[in-house]
């Protein structure tokens, strides 16, 4: 009577032998097993759009796909004009909450020159609203695709805010992208990724604390390393030229 | 589903930390999935880190607590605000020397949030996060100084002298 698999249960979620179930948990090799309470890809979840079974699906949480875009799907869409009213309440807040790391760029960025004209959705920054800043350095990143390799020194800046169902606007981390010297880390094509989250707290620093923390940083950029030396461009439709 | 405030938890095992710690890995894995957008799956993976004992997985818990951020993910998952929970969490790593809980635990009791408003306490964290060299905290510590008495000033100070960590701490 202990059949995992026993029909006549009437509260067995995972009746094997209901026809419409694509599920069935007593194959051992279902990679989809319903049944098992820590499958964070348990398909059979009405409100999980990522089932992992679809092999087709961009979205499958399982893979081990560094740009996951499902985070995105379902974040809360602000207009032009929303956007552009949320970045002005929140962007003081924003640097205030990024300076309690002690971190330069955090202190300074919002001086630098912006090449995002409004705030805008980032699908691989968990579909956060984000503007995009450089230093003098970096001047060359208004040039977008055709920027080139960008000199030693040159630092890239991305706030981000989020907004959650009931519409409430929060500071976001501050991501922050610096050219090193050769050498300094191959794999991360001698980029420093850091993050910095809204309470202040640095997270991850390439080869500093917690390098491997930034390890997904640096191993989403790396799609566009030869052609755009890691940097991922914003849509077109927001570049300030 | 979104996170209440862990009632339960609190009482019966928040505050014993029991169990084997998880791997640092754990907190890499919750870093991806907070960039992600995916608060809930961060917090279920930050919360045994922050239980043993991790400052920064406290400081983390504290944060999503904070900002209340639900509804933005795939899976609808999150963490709703609970300024009282964050202040709870802030606390824990701050009392074990985390400078970054200490600063925010400060600015918490300085405007309000989550505690009953006090400068000593709001001036004794922010004191503390200001001696590990904080530039943030000693500005913040001025500024609500002069609003203070000199007891008060001085009550804080005699606060921070005497202050250790907590030997309950794990790192």
């Amino acid at each position: 009577m202990r059949n995992p698999c026993n029909p006549c249960a009437a509260k067995n979620p995972c009746n094997p032998c209901a026809a419409t179930n694509p599920c069935n948990p007593c194959a051992a090799a279902n990679p989809c097993n319903p049944c098992a309470a820590k499958n964070p890809c348990n398909p059979c979840a009405a409100t999980n759009p990522c089932n992992p079974c679809a092999a087709a699906n961009p979205c499958n949480p399982c893979a081990a796909n560094p740009c996951n875009p499902c985070a995105a799907g379902t974040t809360v869409e602000l207009t032009e004009a929303e956007a552009a009213k949320a970045y002005d309440c929140v962007s003081g807040p924003m640097k205030a909450a990024y300076t309690k790391s002690g971190n330069a760029v955090a202190a300074a960025y919002q001086g630098w020159r912006r090449y995002s004209r409004v705030a805008y959705q980032s699908a691989t920054h968990g579909g956060r609203y984000v503007q995009n800043f450089a230093n003098g350095k970096a001047r060359a990143y208004g040039a977008f695709e055709k920027s080139g390799a960008m000199p030693v020194g040159s630092v890239l800046a991305k706030d981000s805010f989020a907004v959650n169902t009931r519409g409430r606007v929060s500071p976001g981390p501050l991501f922050i992208m610096e050219k090193m010297p050769a050498g300094f880390n191959n794999a991360s094509y001698n980029w420093k990724y850091t993050m910095i989250m809204p309470n202040g707290s640095v997270f991850g620093v390439t080869n500093g604390r917690n390098s491997a923390g930034m390890r997904f940083c640096y191993e989403c950029h790396a799609s566009v390393a030869e052609d755009q030396d890691s940097m991922m461009f914003l849509p077109d439709e927001y570049r300030i030229r | 589903m979104a996170r209440a405030l862990p009632a339960i938890w609190l009482l019966i095992g928040g505050l014993s930390g029991s169990g084997a710690a998880p791997a640092r890995a754990d907190f890499e894995t919750a870093l991806a999935a907070y960039d992600a957008g995916d608060y809930g799956a961060a917090y279920e993976e930050w919360l045994p880190l922050a239980k043993s004992g991790d400052g920064d997985a406290q400081a983390a818990i504290a944060d999503l607590y904070f900002s209340g951020l639900v509804g933005n993910t795939a899976t609808a998952n999150g963490v709703r605000r609970n300024q009282a929970t964050a202040a709870w969490w802030y606390r824990r790593a701050a009392r074990c020397g985390h400078v970054i809980a200490q600063l925010n635990l400060g600015d918490f009791y300085a405007r309000g949030i989550g505690v009953e408003r006090d400068p000593v306490q709001a001036s004794l964290w922010l004191g503390l996060a200001g001696k590990s060299g904080n530039d943030w905290a000693n500005a913040r510590n001025a500024a609500i100084s002069t609003g203070m008495t000199a007891d008060e000033k001085s009550r804080a100070a005699d606060m921070i002298a005497r202050w250790r960590p907590d030997p309950d701490c794990t790192d």
